[in-house]
């Protein structure tokens, strides 16, 4: 290979591409798109990605340290809370410490502030009702909170009555400073000093108070994220944050966040990265790689009509002493001139795109942008994809290039390449070991890598066999009508653009197919494993503990909004401690099970997250709604002071053993209050023919045996018939005027929400086929401008030159479904190994929620894809032939 | 006697098989010396094109020996033979001769850029060889934009560039009026007196009147081989050195 060679056939690419505009155009739109959606993604991507530095100012303001209280032995990552791994303690937690007991621990010299965050929030008395809010105690004015909160206007709240707000709950509620608002939670009036906005996240609707008048939802729950902001008189080192674990606490620093330790020094389960990060990323690229193969199978075509087009220069070239590798070269300049242009302009478009666009899109979005973020190197990554993209699409007709024979193209013979008999063979035997891998990968090993690498091989088997699949395919044309033989033909003779435009379309299939395939398998999974949580039609409304005084009004909301609906109040013990209240305590009632009844129950998924509270105390007027028909059986057993169960594993003897423990959500700087459970055994019956919206029905005496003080827990809409939309809407104001937290969840069954992303995908993949068809029709008309002079000079009218185009869209487009269809099992089998194999063994029941995954196949949407695309395509391509005859000059 | 530029050794060249098998060349010898212009005429599908094939290694013969500047054709790698077109022949043909998308100068300099010469050195020799031809002046216009002449005298120029002694001319004044035709004859003769071997396969015996000598090839054979023969039109143009 030499320099002033190269040089040539750059040059002829360049001015090549010049000359045949048009082409260029649409090969530089087809491999530039995809590059221009990355590049714009991934400055909006980094610019969104806020650094490390500005990542801990945005969580620590100006502080060294910010320190938490887990109680215990705390096993921490080294960025805490902030980090990947986050935080993990053991044994119980102790109450809170103090300031100075927290400050005990640290450096002398170091000075703390409190910051007590309550993210179930308060709620804000509002004319229209209730307003939620977040709730946190903090003085952002301290220098040490510098950077968490920008002031908009206003200042910083001074004592107890003064509070300051985020602009966007500003806005929501109509109140600015000097306006006075009324906190539920700590049940004060309080005015509004500022207005300020949270530096991570635009539209966050939070209350700033000084940190006294916030109490924590308790240092082991969820919804508590207080602690201490600290200023220390140096850097806080990972030994001191491990110490400060030894105590306790878990700590984020400034130092330590920025400048991690060595994996050494970190204790094992958050030592790594996760394992799991190498191959979300291989099976990113992976997918990646299939879009562009897409690609390149798209543009592949145009490359192979150009290098047709070109048949008499690359002879020309082989006459003053080309070799063959100079011809493949002359072809594969034509892709690195188009690729690198189709690079150079989608990276400089993305980069305008996303210096418009994310302005715009940032005052849209709650996450506040960082710095606008441009990685040089990425960008010239993604330049390269493009010149990849181009060099694979053209490698195909270069290789036909290398072999032009030069006496038939000087003769201005067509020449026809044919395939190696070991082509298809070799293509075969990939297509085979791909499909292999992808189901053996799915049954054997873990992770999506082998499955995904396995469906790109197959594909690029079934690829390499495709010149030979059209061969064949055109000696089977012999008792076809005539546009039908010469379209099969001619694909057979013009394997260099054919066969990428065929496996372009089989690929869009194979990907449609194994959609549909898959999501048809886990619909029918989904619906067999759907467990309503209510009697089909019934509505249910949880209430927490402020929203049950209220139970009334919304009961009688709910009347009003739909009446015909049977509308009761169930009671229970109560559940739910967000409002902030510290004299709130919770209880849970229900019974243990033991053994394989634990376990059945519990992979049966009738013990997790149901709507309802498990336990209901009810004395026989809520039966008939809770079973959807009247139960006289259980309506006679609570009257007679008896329990009433849906599930006979819960009953020995006659009885069930009922338990109850009470927690009291406490003040703050105190840990939870757990009282001594209360334990009774009463005799009990079994329903079966209801629903297991509850697991248990107790009578009201049975309340203070438990220790348990009953308050209204939710309100059960019982109805025939579904609500109508603007009984929904009427009630939904109700309940909103109320409560804006309030929420009526309505049981309408099993839906397929997939549905329209389903119809979504496949209508692209079907496009992606058609597109490819016609494009490669389009380019084969221009192509055989000569053989339609000599059909019109025969008497072919403009009725055959549009059937001709028709059925060489029908043709490329038919073979390359009839591929995908049958490849496209591949994919969804292997999913469906996979999923079994996460999912284990079956359970030998047949209420089991985890029932298998079986693979579905919904055979009319596939026939409509095998009949319909080439159908579309030949339509299409139709649609868009000219009728008029080609003038004669195609003859010269 | 000195050695023949190219030498053609009982050369055959069969299509197909058995009852298919076609003789486009049969038995075929020939020697084209240094300064000697060579003319071969015959009727349609007589082998005159197959003889060009194969005289510059882009067909190899069925039987027989292709010799070009003491290089049997047989022996070499499909690279050498690239190697010998790019330094020792030169083809011409009826038309399309260029690429359209390169220059003149750049079509010229194409044999000697795949050589691996440095651009500055071939478009210096590239330009030298269109004076010859004179069209230096048009050496940085596109083939689209000059007449079939001018075009056809591009292609002597490349056929020459880089001091090649073997230039195989298929019918390249077929395209051309007969006042162009003949100053591309003329100039194909005059490289000839300066040292290159010439073959020209034409149909038009005034044209052959150019050459040194006439091979008449018919079926695949050669059936006469005569001097050229004195026809009016080449005498009163006066461009043969007798």
């Amino acid at each position: 290979m030499n320099a002033p060679a190269l040089r040539a056939a750059l040059r002829i690419a360049r001015r090549d591409a010049w000359r045949a505009k048009g082409r260029s155009l649409l090969v530089v739109a087809l491999i530039g798109l995809p590059v221009f959606v990355l590049a714009g993604a991934d400055i909006a991507y980094r610019t969104w990605q806020v650094g490390p530095a500005e990542k801990i100012e945005r969580a620590i303001g100006a502080a060294d340290i910010e320190v938490q209280w887990f109680g215990g032995a705390v096993v921490q990552d080294p960025k805490g809370w902030l980090g990947n791994g986050g935080i993990g303690w053991q044994g119980a937690s102790g109450p809170r410490p103090t300031t100075a007991q927290m400050l005990a621990q640290l450096p002398a010299g170091s000075r703390a502030i409190e910051r007590r965050t309550n993210e179930n929030g308060t709620q804000i008395r509002t004319q229209a009702g209730l307003k939620r809010a977040k709730f946190v105690g903090m003085d952002y004015a301290d220098p040490i909170a510098r950077g968490l909160v920008h002031q908009v206007s206003g200042r910083a709240p001074a004592n107890e009555h003064e509070v300051a707000l985020t602009a966007a709950l500003s806005a929501s509620l109509g109140r600015h400073t000097g306006d006075q608002i009324h906190l539920v939670g700590p049940d004060r009036d309080v005015t509004v000093v500022g207005v300020v906005t949270d530096a991570s996240h635009r539209n966050a609707q939070t209350v700033f108070a000084l940190a006294q008048l916030v109490a924590p939802a308790g240092p082991l729950s969820p919804a508590d994220s207080s602690g201490w902001l600290v200023d220390s008189p140096g850097p806080f080192t990972w030994q001191q944050v491990l110490h400060l674990n030894s105590v306790g606490f878990g700590a984020v620093s400034r130092t330590v966040y920025l400048h991690p330790p060595p994996k050494s020094q970190v204790p094992r389960s958050f030592g790594g990265s996760s394992p799991s990060s190498t191959a979300v990323l291989a099976s990113g690229g992976l997918i990646a790689g299939m879009a562009l193969l897409e690609v390149v199978l798209l543009a592949g075509p145009a490359f192979a009509v150009s290098a047709r087009r070109q048949r008499r220069d690359l002879a020309l070239i082989a006459t003053v002493g080309g070799r063959p590798a100079d011809l493949r070269n002359v072809v594969l300049a034509n892709g690195v001139v188009l690729g690198l242009t189709a690079g150079v302009l989608s990276v400089v478009g993305g980069l305008i795109a996303a210096s418009i666009g994310i302005p715009t899109l940032g005052r849209l979005v709650d996450a506040v942008p960082g710095q606008f973020d441009v990685r040089p190197l990425e960008m010239l990554g993604l330049a390269m994809v493009s010149l990849l993209t181009a060099l694979a699409a053209a490698a195909f007709p270069a290789r036909g290039a290398a072999r032009t024979d030069v006496i038939a193209a000087l003769a201005g013979r067509a020449g026809v390449m044919g395939t190696r008999k070991r082509v298809p063979v070799l293509g075969s035997i990939v297509a085979a070991a791909g499909a292999l891998l992808a189901i053996g990968g799915a049954t054997a090993s873990s992770g999506t890598v082998p499955i995904l690498t396995g469906i790109v091989i197959l594909e690029v088997g079934l690829i390499i066999c495709t010149p030979a699949l059209l061969g064949l395919a055109a000696r089977l044309g012999r008792h076809l009508p005539l546009a039908a033989r010469i379209a099969l033909r001619d694909a057979g003779r013009n394997r260099s653009s054919a066969a990428p435009a065929v496996a372009a379309v089989m690929a869009a299939v194979i990907g449609a197919v194994a959609i549909v395939i898959g999501v048809a398998s886990s619909s029918a999974q989904q619906r067999s494993n759907y467990r309503p949580v209510l009697q089909n039609h019934d509505g249910y409304l949880t209430l927490d503990g402020t929203q049950s005084k209220r139970a009334p009004d919304i009961a009688a909301a709910l009347r009003t909004a739909m009446p015909s609906a049977q509308v009761l109040v169930l009671r229970a013990p109560n559940q739910d401690c967000s409002a902030n209240d510290p004299t709130c305590t919770t209880s849970q009632v229900g019974f243990e099970l033991s053994g394989e009844a634990a376990r059945r129950a519990f992979q049966q998924g009738r013990y997790q997250g149901g709507m309802a509270p498990q336990t209901v105390f009810d004395d026989g007027a809520a039966v008939a709604a809770l079973f959807g028909t009247p139960v006289p059986s259980a309506v006679a057993a609570l009257r007679a002071g008896k329990a009433v169960v849906l599930d006979s594993t819960a009953i020995h003897d006659g009885t069930v053993t009922v338990t109850a423990t009470t927690v009291a959500a406490t003040a703050a700087d105190s840990g939870p209050q757990p009282s001594h459970p209360h334990t009774i055994t009463i005799p009990a019956v079994v329903v079966g023919q209801g629903f297991a919206m509850t697991q248990l029905i107790l009578p009201s005496s049975m309340a203070p045996r438990l220790g348990v003080t009953l308050q209204p827990a939710g309100v059960l809409v019982h109805s025939s018939r579904a609500p109508t939309d603007r009984e929904m809407q009427v009630a939904d104001g109700a309940l909103n005027r109320i409560d804006d937290t309030l929420s009526l969840y309505v049981e309408s069954g099993y839906h397929n929400a997939n549905s329209w992303l389903l119809l979504a995908l496949i209508a692209a993949a079907a496009v992606i086929a058609i597109a490819a068809a016609v494009i490669a029709t389009a380019l084969a008309n221009l192509d055989s401008r000569t053989a339609m002079v000599t059909l019109a000079a025969v008497g072919a009218g403009p009725h055959t030159m549009r059937l001709l185009s028709m059925a060489r869209a029908g043709v490329i487009a038919g073979i390359g479904t009839a591929i995908g269809v049958v490849a496209g099992f591949v994919p969804p089998a292997a999913w469906v190994q996979a999923t079994r194999r996460i999912a284990g063994p079956p359970i030998p029941d047949e209420q089991t929620l985890g029932a298998q995954v079986t693979l579905v196949v919904p055979w009319l949407p596939i026939a409509a894809a095998l009949v319909g695309i080439p159908v579309a395509a030949a339509l299409v391509a139709g649609l868009f032939t000219r009728s008029r005859l080609p003038a004669d000059r195609a003859a010269e | 006697m000195t050695m023949p530029v190219l030498e053609l050794r009982d050369v055959s060249r069969t299509h197909g098989h058995d009852d298919a098998l076609v003789r486009a060349l049969d038995h075929v010898s020939l020697a084209v010396a240094a300064g000697e212009f060579v003319a071969v005429m015959g009727p349609s599908g007589s082998g005159k094109s197959t003889l060009l094939n194969l005289a510059g290694g882009l067909d190899a013969p069925s039987s027989g020996d292709v010799v070009v500047e003491g290089n049997r054709l047989g022996g070499l790698t499909r690279s050498s033979l690239a190697q010998l077109r790019r330094r020792s022949i030169g083809y011409v043909f009826q038309n399309l001769n260029l690429i359209p998308s390169l220059t003149a100068a750049e079509n010229v300099m194409l044999p000697r850029e795949l050589d691996g010469v440095p651009i500055r050195r071939a478009r210096r020799e590239a330009l030298a060889a269109l004076a010859e031809v004179s069209m230096a002046d048009l050496a940085d216009r596109f083939p689209d934009d000059m007449s079939g002449g001018q075009q056809q005298r591009v292609a002597i120029a490349r056929a020459v560039v880089g001091d090649r002694r073997l230039i195989l001319a298929d019918e390249p004044t077929g395209a051309l009026d007969s006042n162009t035709g003949e100053g591309v004859l003329r100039l194909l003769r005059t490289r000839c007196d300066s040292g290159a071997a010439a073959v020209l396969v034409t149909h038009d015996a005034r044209h052959a009147g150019w050459a040194d000598r006439v091979v008449f090839l018919r079926d695949g054979a050669t059936i006469d081989e005569t001097p050229p023969l004195d026809v009016p039109e080449a005498l009163l143009a006066g461009g043969r050195t007798p």
